[in-house]
């Protein structure tokens, strides 16, 4: 990680666990007049709310944080936040006594409810347990047919009553509404939240910089498609690798939540047409070869820090070794165009089947013009006797190595990677959990 | 485009200005005990004994019938905060003063308790039927009471508010269904920094009503570490 992230992600961490909170922990502290040991177990439930409020305000995915952050830290931090503020509910719930059964009731239903809508979110959301256990994974993709990604995203938008629970639940206690600057500040946090989470789900996507259209859709493989997008006018340039999340809005052939793509163009190929390569294996991506050219779509973003990380190596002649899984070369592709002849290049491709390699004559091409790249591809994956014979000594002691795939599978070639020597903090990677 | 984004900041500028004109509204009609009392609050003015021969006052505000309407196959003849206050009294020899309203409250827990959170939410001061004790007599006063809504009721209040008990041993004692003595020592403090606030005790209420868990064996040993 770049040392400039690094200090942006402690001052974020900072901020969401301590800055946030405080004023409102601050004014509970200076007017309720109640035992210290009390006030502890009030601040606890309202440090849990103010994270709950975070966690929403995360899930709009702010492009300055992304920039700050990256977008996988950002939704670490969405994911951790979630556990916290379960933790520290908990130690509210059971402790905190009201003998108001409306009041007990609220506090007691969100608690239920933010249980059962984290377990479903590690469960079926993240990657946290099935990347790891094989049977989980198994019984995930069983249990896929009913509860779909469509239907995962309104079991987690269950978090907005959990929210409107626990703001009824304090409005209801006197005793805390009635302290004015504590109840102005608890909601001035619950509206500024849910507003800008109003704003990302209902406006943002109509404006102009977020307009493009579909200008090519075609099959790369039997599983994998190739769209292009020409962008708007006012779409913010991309940077190599970036992250667009695709909308298609009104589209009655596929559905019209929005989802990530990396990009497999280079801004240096053309700034205004952006090229996705997407796997078909999701309700969402195996319609995605039914869109029409000409078609609307709104594209997000971007997101994404890869561009900065191999710019740095670049920068420092550190080696950059690019290892894609699958269709886990798009963004790979579209660093190595960039940065092809401005960085000593290694490309590693392990894909599945020989009709997979569908950027092979790409990377060939820029094998034959820099003396610099490398390329290596092979049908099946890399086990480490192979990593040890294609990767020099300079690139395992001293190469930043970005890894892009099924998550599952990077955690495996990390694993590899490590063992043959690659220090771990020079191991970045973007795991698609399927 | 702009229609909608005037829309969406207008609709949130008004459901922005509601909620907080009502709870600035909310902070107007209640002048909230809790930002009123003193600040200046000592912290070692908790715990320790009473010195020497005392002349103590047990002051206690105890509701019979509300109580009795909790407890289905129960009626009590004594509410259990007096109870307490005569356990307190006969281990003392002290003087009891019951704090009795002006206006009666429900005899429904269910409603006593929406009075009791409404006058909590306008900081009210219940008037006092009977005179106040002239408290310069003694040198440490027991002051129970139920919990209501986390604190004191408010008629209590009106008490603490006439009297003043700095320099001398004050001593709370609660009966609850949960809350413990929950913030009596914390008004205390607060409304006598001069006061030494001793060791506290909370009963529940339905281990009164029902004589469990040797509620007089806990009053008493209560007592005698307070050093009688």
């Amino acid at each position: 990680m770049l040392k400039r992230h690094e200090a942006a992600l402690y001052a974020t961490w900072l901020i969401i666990l301590v800055a946030i909170p405080a004023p409102l922990v601050y004014f509970l502290n200076q007017n309720l007049v109640d035992t210290r040991q009390n006030i502890l177990i009030y601040s606890f439930g309202v440090v849990a709310y103010v994270w709950w409020l975070t966690i929403v305000f995360l899930s709009t995915r702010p492009r300055w944080l992304d920039r700050l952050i990256g977008l996988p830290s950002m939704y670490f931090a969405h994911a951790l936040l979630g556990v916290l503020a379960l933790s520290f509910a908990t130690l509210h719930k059971l402790q905190a006594f009201s003998i108001d059964e409306t009041i007990k009731n609220l506090g007691n239903y969100a608690w239920y409810l933010s249980i059962f809508s984290i377990a479903y979110a590690i469960f079926f959301m993240s990657g946290w347990l099935v990347d790891r256990m094989r049977f989980l994974k198994r019984i995930k993709n069983q249990l896929h047919f009913i509860f779909k990604h469509q239907l995962s995203l309104w079991i987690h938008r269950l978090n907005f009553v959990i929210i409107g629970l626990i703001w009824l639940h304090v409005h209801l206690i006197g005793r805390i509404s009635g302290i004015t600057n504590f109840i102005i500040i608890f909601d001035i946090y619950t509206i500024f939240a849910l507003s800008a989470y109003a704003w990302h789900q209902f406006i943002s996507y109509d404006q102009k910089k977020y307009s493009g259209q579909v200008i090519g859709n075609f099959p790369l493989d039997a599983t994998t498609q190739q769209l292009v997008i020409k962008l708007g006018q006012k779409a913010a340039d991309y940077r190599a690798g970036d992250i667009f999340f695709l909308k298609f809005k009104k589209n009655p052939v596929i559905s019209s939540e929005a989802h990530p793509f990396s990009v497999t163009s280079s801004p240096d190929e053309s700034h205004r047409v952006v090229t996705f390569t997407i796997q078909r294996l999701g309700d969402f991506t195996k319609a995605i070869n039914r869109v029409a050219i000409g078609s609307d779509v709104q594209l997000e973003g971007p997101f994404g820090m890869l561009d900065a990380i191999v710019a740095d190596s670049a920068k420092k002649k550190q080696p950059v070794v690019l290892y894609g899984l699958g269709t886990g070369i798009a963004p790979l592709r579209s660093l190595a165009v960039k940065y092809a002849n401005k960085a000593a290049i290694h490309v590693i491709w392990s894909t599945h089947r020989n009709s997979e390699i569908y950027y092979d004559e790409d990377f060939l091409s820029l094998k034959n013009n820099d003396a610099h790249f490398k390329y290596d591809v092979k049908k099946a994956r890399f086990a480490q006797e192979n990593l040890m014979s294609i990767l020099d000594k300079t690139e395992i002691s001293a190469a930043r190595f970005i890894i892009v795939g099924s998550a599952a599978i990077v955690l495996n070639v990390e694993s590899n990677l490590r063992k043959i020597g690659v220090a771990g903090n020079r191991l970045i990677d973007e795991r698609l959990t399927m | 485009m702009k229609t909608r984004v005037t829309l969406f900041i207008a609709a949130i500028a008004i459901i922005a200005t509601a909620v907080i004109g009502f709870d600035l509204l909310r902070g107007q009609n209640k002048n909230s005990p809790t930002t009123t009392v003193n600040q200046n609050v000592s912290s070692n003015n908790q715990g320790g004994k009473v010195k020497g021969k005392q002349k103590t006052l047990i002051v206690y505000f105890s509701r019979r019938e509300a109580a009795s309407s909790i407890y289905k196959d129960r009626v009590l003849k004594i509410g259990n905060t007096k109870q307490i206050a005569d356990m307190i009294k006969s281990k003392t020899n002290g003087v009891e003063y019951e704090i009795v309203p002006v206006k009666d409250y429900p005899k429904s827990f269910d409603r006593t308790s929406e009075v009791a959170q409404q006058e909590q939410n306008d900081n009210a001061r219940p008037k006092i039927k009977n005179p106040i004790p002239d408290v310069s007599q003694y040198d440490t006063i027991f002051i129970g009471a139920p919990v209501w809504w986390g604190d004191y009721p408010m008629v209590v209040h009106t008490f603490l508010d006439a009297v003043d008990l700095n320099g001398k041993n004050v001593v709370p004692f609660s009966t609850h269904e949960g809350s413990g003595l929950a913030n009596y020592p914390e008004v205390l403090r607060r409304q006598y920094p001069k006061a030494r606030i001793l060791k506290g005790l909370a009963i529940r209420g339905s281990d009164v009503a029902y004589s469990r868990g040797d509620v007089q064996g806990r009053v008493d040993r209560w007592l005698t570490s307070l050093g009688y």
